[in-house]
């Protein structure tokens, strides 16, 4: 075996060619069904989440890793006033952190914020708009105090799919979180009671997300960095992780895809779905 | 010159649109707002376009294809597109920026890229009005300047929004002191029904928005964003209903471009 090159020389190779030359390497995809980094077309990287990784500075955390993807979660807690169309529920910020420390492209405040604006505002409806928490359980006082959460996200490694990693360290780490009991004295004033035991909060539901690249009637489960720079026709989408109800789907340039395409699309969801719940299946085995 | 379209006959209704509560506004579940556009109104610019559905209206303008004024935004093998949305009041955030990214991604996939290289599109979109369904409005006014512009397109994208709806006894105030299972029920197919171009006021009480983009040509999924909890079955349901609209919008676009040349040609 001495004349094989080792795998990491093959990477290496195929990195080159696909920079050099994409054109052929987006064609090469198509007949030799194996990927970069040598997974098969519907195959997945590797998931991995730890929960409560900063106990002491926040009220709950979460490190979720997809591949070399690493996405760290903390939520703080902050008690505010609702706003005036929903004075029983409770408010869900979220703030993306895109530093040059996950990807050398995010060098200039320029292009941090494109990204990480788009992220936000991507993420935050996910939260909102799937009733992922009951936001009435976040009210201390109906029209004069509740909780508001903000869900701060910091990447540390960027290498595709950075949009689910993201969605799923911000739901790990809203499930981690604990509110404290408090009561409210004669001057209006929320006091936390720190002797009493917290509540966790609890969780209506979980949407796992999955970013598929398609090309050439091909669809390509969780796309690395260099095939989401190479594949134009991407797909996010999530799905609920017990009931399987589509939570959203986007899709934004690239070509135009047929239903039935979006429909094995969706189907491929369900690998991930397998992936979360086999991870949460060992990490309450360990607790 | 501003055109007025005809009135959009509603398409073959479904079995959905039967026996549901009457809009705000009178139309029928899967009726469009009727549009309205006037090509050109910006002289300055290379191609501009006022594309108005309703209350929601939105003013694009383009510029270029030209050379870029940073280097850094030149690419070899095509033109590159910028895209910027103004909101109607305050200062741009972070939905700003999704829409953005969202329209520019539209226009990459449907302008032929590799006849402008080194060049750059600059697409300015301000947002006049909105009252639901601005991000179909703002996609549909963004390729109507391109196509004012003479740039070429493979195909023009036409994009609807929809919203799923559930009836007023699922989507109830639910107390925090009922069970959890209440305020989690499962959508069926049975109890929710489809509406198409929702005004802000149906967004609000949706449990899911659409926005779908299709393709001129061979009639499929350009863009899709939905957001909200469906069925699958139910977002193939949307494909089908926004694949008859973009029928409709496809039937006025070429109206309003057919007009605006012959009015070009006269003023010859």
């Amino acid at each position: 075996m001495a004349d094989t090159p080792s795998r990491g020389a093959v990477e290496e190779m195929i990195s080159f060619y696909s920079r050099f030359d994409p054109a052929t390497y987006l064609s090469d995809l198509e007949t030799a069904c194996r990927r970069q980094d040598g997974r098969s077309n519907k195959q997945l990287r590797p998931l991995k989440l730890l929960q409560g990784v900063l106990q002491k500075s926040t009220a709950g955390s979460s490190l979720a890793k997809i591949g070399d993807t690493k996405v760290l979660a903390g939520v703080s807690l902050q008690v505010g006033q609702p706003g005036e169309d929903s004075p029983e529920k409770g408010e869900i910020g979220v703030e993306v952190n895109l530093l040059p420390l996950c990807h050398p492209k995010f060098s200039s405040i320029q292009a941090q914020q494109e990204e990480s604006k788009a992220l936000e505002n991507f993420v935050q409806s996910v939260l909102l708009r799937c009733n992922v928490v009951r936001r009435e359980d976040l009210c201390i006082v109906e029209g004069r105090h509740v909780w508001k959460l903000n869900v701060d996200l910091q990447c540390l490694s960027h290498d595709g799919s950075l949009a689910d990693a993201c969605v799923l360290s911000a739901l790990l780490a809203l499930a981690d979180v604990t509110l404290p009991v408090t009561i409210v004295d004669t001057d209006e004033k929320v006091v936390v009671l720190h002797d009493r035991p917290p509540r966790r909060l609890e969780m209506a539901r979980f949407p796992i997300p999955l970013t598929i690249g398609f090309h050439a009637d091909m669809l390509l489960g969780d796309l690395s960095l260099a095939e989401e720079e190479r594949i134009p026709t991407r797909l996010r989408i999530a799905v609920d992780c017990e009931t399987g109800q589509l939570c959203t789907l986007q899709k934004l340039g690239g070509v135009s895809m047929a239903s039935e395409h979006l429909d094995s699309a969706v189907a491929l969801c369900g690998a991930r779905q397998k992936q979360f719940l086999l991870e949460r299946d060992l990490r309450q085995d360990k607790s | 010159m501003e055109v007025e379209s005809p009135p959009i006959t509603p398409l073959p209704p479904s079995s959905l649109s039967l026996s549901l509560p009457p809009r705000p506004d009178r139309r029928l579940a899967n009726q469009l707002r009727p549009p309205t556009c006037e090509l050109g109104p910006l002289n300055r610019a290379d191609g501009s376009a006022c594309f108005a559905q309703g209350q929601t209206s939105v003013l694009a303008a383009v510029y270029g294809p030209a050379a870029p004024r940073f280097s850094r935004k030149e690419r070899v093998e095509g033109a590159a597109v910028e895209v910027t949305v103004h909101p109607h009041y305050g200062l741009a955030t972070s939905s700003e920026k999704e829409e953005e990214g969202a329209v520019k991604a539209l226009l990459e996939a449907a302008i032929c890229l590799e006849r402008f290289p080194r060049t750059v599109i600059h697409v300015i979109c301000q947002v006049c009005e909105d009252n639901g369904g601005l991000m179909a409005c703002l996609m549909n006014a963004a390729s109507l300047a391109v196509i004012n512009a003479g740039i070429d397109m493979k195909y023009v994208p036409l994009t609807v929004s929809m919203a799923l709806i559930s009836p007023p006894s699922a989507t109830m105030k639910t107390r925090p002191s009922l069970p959890p299972s209440s305020s989690t029920t499962a959508p069926t197919s049975s109890s929710t029904y489809l509406l198409l171009d929702p005004i802000n006021e149906e967004e609000r009480q949706s449990i899911a928005t659409i926005t779908m983009g299709i393709s001129s040509v061979d009639q499929n999924v350009l863009s899709c964003q939905s957001m909200g909890i469906m069925m699958p079955s139910q977002l193939f349901e949307a494909i089908d209903v926004a694949k008859g609209a973009a029928k409709a919008l496809m039937a006025f676009i070429r109206m309003t471009v057919e007009e605006h040349s012959r009015h070009i040609s006269k003023e010859k």
